[in-house]
C-alpha cells in the first residue's frame, strides 16, 4: 500500500530529478569555463577531467598583460551612460503612455522598430555618427545602443506605472502638486523595484553588445570587453585559460546584478512583452 | 494658455513628457531605417562619400547571386529550429518549474541566468567545451562510450547544428521567464475539476494547459522569431558564416558585404531584403493567428 504521502513524496523527486537534466545544459558551461580559468595550462590539455591543482595564473596574466582593465572601464561608462539616458527618456514616456490615451497604438509601432534587423540600423548609424563625430566616443555609442533599448524600455516603464493607480497621482496634485511633481515624489518611488530592474536589462544589453561596438569603436583605446575578449580569441595559438578567466570576469558583474533583481526581472519581462498587467 | 481648454492642455502635456522619446526614436532609428533603405539603392561604398542611384541593381545582383540563396534558406533553417528548440525546451522547464516542491526558487535562478550572459561568453564556452580535440564534449563522449573517434563540431556536417546549440541555451530562458508567470495563471480548479472527471496527463495538457498559455506562446514566438531571425553575433563569432558557407545566414552576410567588401550599398540591400522577407512573415503570421 503507498500511501496519499508518499505518492506526493516520490512526484515531488521525480520532478527534481527531471529538472537535473536541463539544470546541466545550463549551468555546465559556467562551472566548466570557472574550472578552466583557474587550471594550469598543462591540466587543460591533459587527460584528466580534473585539474591537478588551482591556479591563478590566467588572471594575472588577464590583469597585467592585456588591456583588460582599460576595456573594462569603457564598458562600465558606455552601459552608465546607455541606461542613464534610456531610463531618463522612457520614464517621462512611460508615464505618459500609461496615464494619458494616444491616439495611436504606441506598441504597434514599437513593434515594427523590433523587427528592423540590428545589422541594417548599424551601417547608417555608423555613416551618420562619424559626420557628426561620434563615432569612437563614449556618447555615440551609448546613443547606439540606446536606440535598440529605447522602445523596450518605454513599455516595460509604461507597464509598471499601469500597476500604480492614477488616484495617487490625483492626491498629490490636489496637495498642490503638478504633474511633475506627482511623477516625482509619488509614482517614482513606488515604480523604483520596476526602474531598477527595467535598469539592469538596459545596463546588460549594452554590456554584451558586440556589433555597435565593434561598430562604432575605431581604436583600440576605447574597445569595450566583448569586443576585445573577442580579439583575444581571434589569433593563431589561443590561450584558453586566459580567455576563459576573460570570460567569467565579463560575467560576474551580470551575476552580481542578477542576483539582485532576479525576482522583479520575472515579473517585469511578462509585462514588457505582452503589456498584461 | 488660459485659452486652451482642460482637456488639450492635457493632450499637449501627454506629448511633452513623449517628445524626447520620439526625437530619440526618429533620430537613432527611423532615420537610419530610411537612410539604409536608401542606400540598398545606390553603389555607395564604405570609403568614399559620392554614390550614385543605381536602381533595382543591388537587388538584381542579389537574386542572380547563388550565395545570397543560401543564406537565405539557412536563415530560415537556423531562425526555425532555433525558435521551435527554444519553445519546446522552455515550456517542458517551465512545466517541471511551476510544481511545488522545496529549492524552486533557486532552481528558476539558475536556469534563467544565460539570459543576462554576454554573447561572447557563450560563444567562447562552447568554442572551448566542443573543441575537437581538447574539448570536454567530445572527451566525455569518447570516455562513456557513446563515440569512437572525436567529432568536429564545426565542420561543415554539423556547424549549423553547434551555432543552434549555443543559441539556445543562450536563449530559452526568455521562454521559460514568460511562460512560468502563465502557467501559474492558470486557475488550480481546473486541474482539480479534470482530475475528478478521470482526464489522463496529456488530455489536461492538450485542453487546459495549452488554452492558457496560448497568448503567451504567441508573444514568443514573435519576438523569439523576430530576434533569432536577425541575430547576427553568435554566428559571426562562432563559425563567421562558414565553413563553405554552412552557417552564412541574411545578417552575417550583409555584414560581410559592408565591411569586408565595403560594398555598403549591396550589404544595405541584403539587409533590406531581409527586413522585406520578416514584414511579409510576420503579417502573415498575425493575419493567420487572428483566426
Amino acid at each position: 500500500m503507498i500511501s496519499l504521502e508518499h505518492k506526493v513524496v516520490v512526484r515531488r523527486l521525480a520532478v527534481v530529478l527531471s529538472l537535473l537534466a536541463p539544470i546541466s545544459f545550463v549551468a555546465f558551461p559556467y562551472f566548466w569555463m570557472t574550472l578552466c580559468s583557474f587550471s594550469s595550462e598543462k591540466d587543460l590539455f591533459s587527460d584528466q577531467f580534473l585539474p591537478s591543482q588551482l591556479t591563478l595564473s590566467h588572471y594575472v596574466h588577464l590583469f597585467e598583460r592585456t588591456p583588460f582593465f582599460i576595456q573594462f572601464k569603457n564598458s562600465v561608462i558606455v552601459a552608465v551612460a546607455a541606461t542613464l539616458i534610456c531610463l531618463a527618456i522612457s520614464t517621462l514616456a512611460g508615464y505618459s503612455l500609461s496615464r494619458f490615451r494616444q491616439r495611436w497604438s504606441f506598441e504597434k509601432a514599437m513593434l515594427i522598430i523590433y523587427m528592423i534587423p540590428p545589422v541594417l540600423m548599424v551601417i547608417p548609424i555608423l555613416l551618420v555618427f562619424s559626420r557628426l563625430h561620434l563615432t569612437n566616443t563614449y556618447l555615440g555609442l551609448a546613443l547606439g545602443h540606446s536606440s535598440f533599448m529605447l522602445p523596450f524600455s518605454a513599455l516595460t516603464l509604461a507597464a509598471y506605472f499601469n500597476n500604480i493607480p492614477p488616484t495617487l497621482d490625483e492626491a498629490a496634485m490636489v496637495d498642490g502638486s503638478g504633474r511633475l511633481g506627482a511623477l516625482v515624489r509619488v509614482v517614482l518611488p513606488l515604480a523604483l523595484p520596476g526602474i531598477a530592474a527595467t535598469g539592469v536589462i538596459i545596463f546588460a544589453n549594452s554590456w554584451n553588445d558586440y556589433l555597435f561596438a565593434f561598430t562604432l569603436m575605431a581604436t583600440k583605446n576605447m574597445q569595450t570587453l566583448p569586443v576585445g575578449v573577442a580579439e583575444m580569441a581571434d589569433g593563431q595559438t589561443l590561450q584558453w585559460g586566459i580567455i576563459m578567466s576573460a570570460a567569467v570576469m565579463i560575467t560576474a558583474p551580470m551575476l552580481l546584478f542578477f542576483l539582485l533583481v532576479q525576482r522583479k526581472l520575472l515579473a517585469g519581462f511578462i509585462f514588457a512583452v505582452t503589456g498584461e498587467k | 494658455m488660459n485659452n486652451l481648454s482642460m482637456e488639450r492642455r492635457q493632450v499637449l502635456f501627454s506629448y511633452l513628457l513623449l517628445a524626447p522619446l520620439l526625437i530619440m526614436v526618429a533620430v537613432i532609428a527611423l532615420y537610419p531605417l530610411i537612410y539604409a533603405v536608401v542606400l540598398s539603392f545606390t553603389d555607395r561604398d564604405l570609403f568614399s562619400t559620392g554614390m550614385h542611384f543605381i536602381g533595382l541593381e543591388n537587388f538584381r545582383t542579389l537574386a542572380e547571386s547563388p550565395e545570397f540563396w543560401r543564406a537565405t534558406v539557412n536563415t530560415f533553417v537556423y531562425a526555425g529550429s532555433c525558435t521551435i528548440a527554444q519553445i519546446v525546451l522552455g515550456l517542458a522547464t517551465s512545466l517541471l518549474l511551476v510544481q511545488k516542491f522545496r529549492g524552486n526558487y533557486y532552481f528558476r535562478a539558475i536556469l534563467t541566468f544565460p539570459y543576462l550572459v554576454p554573447t561572447i561568453v557563450a560563444v567562447l564556452v562552447f568554442q572551448w567545451m566542443m573543441n575537437d580535440v581538447f574539448g570536454i564534449v567530445n572527451r566525455l563522449l569518447i570516455w562513456s562510450g557513446i563515440i569512437d573517434e572525436a567529432i568536429g563540431w564545426f565542420g561543415v556536417e554539423r556547424a549549423m547544428f553547434s551555432v543552434v546549440l549555443v543559441s539556445v541555451w543562450r536563449f530559452f530562458p526568455f521562454a521559460i521567464m514568460l511562460f512560468v508567470p502563465a502557467l501559474e495563471a492558470i486557475p488550480g480548479e481546473l486541474y482539480e475539476a479534470s482530475e475528478v472527471d478521470g482526464a489522463t496527463a496529456w488530455q489536461r495538457f492538450w485542453h487546459i494547459t495549452l488554452p492558457g498559455i496560448k497568448e503567451v506562446m504567441w508573444v514568443i514566438v514573435v519576438l523569439r522569431g523576430i530576434w533569432m531571425f536577425n541575430m547576427f553575433d553568435i554566428i559571426w563569432l562562432m563559425t563567421g558564416g562558414g565553413p563553405i558557407g554552412k552557417t552564412q545566414i541574411l545578417p552575417v552576410y550583409s555584414f560581410l558585404q559592408a565591411f569586408q567588401e565595403y560594398e555598403i550599398g549591396l550589404g544595405s540591400a541584403t539587409a533590406t531584403t531581409g527586413l522585406v522577407i520578416l514584414v511579409i512573415l510576420m503579417g502573415f503570421y498575425f493575419k493567420v493567428g487572428k483566426k
